[in-house]
């Protein structure tokens, strides 16, 4: 009877530490397309004039919009990157952790080197 | 600028640099010879609290007052690159930094265990903290070049 | 008290607490090496001078975000902004932040580390008094440089000095 309780509480702790697990990983995965987002709709706003026009129209001002979207595709992504089965795990999270931030340095390379070059030459 | 402008471009600096300092002590927490899970987890809030309210204050002003009254001067004075190049990549790559310090936030709170025990987790923490820290110093110095740049000369 | 005046005490506070702390560190150290080792009591004392540099320089990072605040909405412009002087102390206070952070994580040599932070304190302090430097950007990092090698060189000479005496 006590083997049975201890095995229950094991497997309860067991589901609520891979809960955090896949948690941890929706919230870093939906970081990581955000990241890839920012960079992405900011190079595209600065080429093509009606997006810009567009965000400016329905948010007011086109930064307001991009702070906006960004917010809604990461809490848009999260519970769905949670809900999807797949094996989550310590090792993963360190790939993507390592993912995330090459992504965020590059965004900024780009973000920085695309203004640079707009202004000194084009 | 009036005292409303004023309160949110003083409030933006303050949490802003806050929030990097934050980011910079909890390297150092996380490497001491016990890591004090508590303190921990107050840094990465402060942190993260930080981000959010500079956002907020700094995206007021931009929003409201630097397009009318600042872009302008900077436009026309001896650096207009400090807009074109610094304030245009500055107000992006910010966008990156409270997603960063919500992973962060995160992982101190879900994983306090695992940071003890495990030096993988530990050190892509501290490798997250300092990208944010970088970060946080090229945006405070680009901000510095750009209030620098402003003049009121006709 | 108008905000530039509160401003002001800060970051003299701020400055004393770093260049105070500093210089104590290194006294200390010089003056704790005579038996030939640092004991636990001596490193405790130490970390407190090491913990007053960190508040110093909190509290300098703070205050001289205030005078930047101010200089802005005085429209003081790229003539204050990109002063040589004003530049060099930016340059000084990054290496003072990297050198901090490098020492804490075992990247570099703790002796070298301590020296850069000793003369960053001191150069930022003059920089800071010595409005009026007549020098360029160039000129003022190369003697930066300069003091950083000789401070460390003549610190290192200090201490054979005191492993000799006690040997």
């Amino acid at each position: 009877m006590q083997d049975s309780k201890r095995e229950n509480i094991m497997s309860s702790e067991g589901q609520v530490a891979n809960r955090k697990l896949k948690l941890a990983e929706s919230i870093i995965l939906s970081s990581i397309v955000v990241a890839i987002f920012i960079p992405t709709i900011t190079i595209a706003a600065e080429l093509t004039a009606p997006l810009k026009e567009w965000l400016k129209n329905t948010f007011y001002h086109h930064w307001v919009g991009k702070s906006l979207i960004s917010v809604i595709v990461f809490v848009g992504l999260c519970p769905f990157t949670f809900v999807v089965p797949y094996k989550t795990g310590l090792e993963r999270i360190n790939r993507l952790l390592f993912i995330l931030v090459t992504l965020v340095l590059l965004g900024t390379l780009a973000i920085f080197g695309f203004f640079s070059y707009e202004t000194f030459l084009k | 600028m009036n005292l409303f402008f004023l309160n949110a471009l003083v409030w933006h600096i303050l949490l802003g640099i806050a929030a990097i300092v934050t980011y910079a002590g909890l390297p150092l927490l996380l490497k001491g010879k016990e890591i004090n899970v508590g303190l921990l987890k107050i840094y990465s809030l402060l942190g993260f609290l930080g981000f959010l309210g500079s956002w907020i204050a700094g995206g007021y002003y931009y929003v409201s007052y630097y397009g009318k009254a600042v872009k302008s001067p900077i436009l026309e004075g001896a650096n207009p690159w400090a807009h074109k190049i610094l304030m245009e990549s500055k107000e992006h790559v910010f966008l990156f930094l409270p997603f960063l310090a919500f992973v962060v936030l995160i992982l101190v709170n879900f994983f306090s265990k695992e940071l003890i025990s495990s030096e993988k987790l530990k050190n892509n923490l501290i490798m997250l903290c300092l990208l944010i820290v970088t970060l946080g110093i090229i945006i405070t110095l680009s901000g510095i070049a750009i209030s620098g740049s402003v003049t009121n000369k006709p | 008290m108008d905000w530039l005046t509160f401003i002001r005490i800060a970051h003299v506070i701020g400055t004393v607490l770093g260049v105070g702390a500093t210089t104590f560190a290194e006294i200390f150290y010089l003056k704790f090496l005579k038996d030939g080792e640092i004991d636990p009591f001596e490193n405790d004392i130490l970390k407190v001078f090491y913990r007053i540099i960190r508040l110093g320089l909190v509290i300098l990072v703070f205050s001289g975000f205030g005078y930047l605040v101010m200089w802005r909405l005085n429209f003081l412009g790229p003539q204050v902004f990109f002063s040589d002087r004003f530049l060099v102390k930016i340059t000084i206070i990054l290496i003072l932040l990297a050198a901090a952070f490098a020492m804490n994580f075992r990247l570099i040599n703790l002796r070298v580390g301590s020296t850069i932070t000793l003369v960053s304190w001191y150069m930022a302090m003059i920089l800071g008094i010595w409005r009026k430097t007549p020098f360029s950007y160039p000129v003022i990092f190369s003697a930066y440089v300069i003091l950083t090698i000789t401070t460390y060189f003549v610190l290192r000479f200090l201490e054979n000095k005191v492993r000799t005496k006690h040997q």
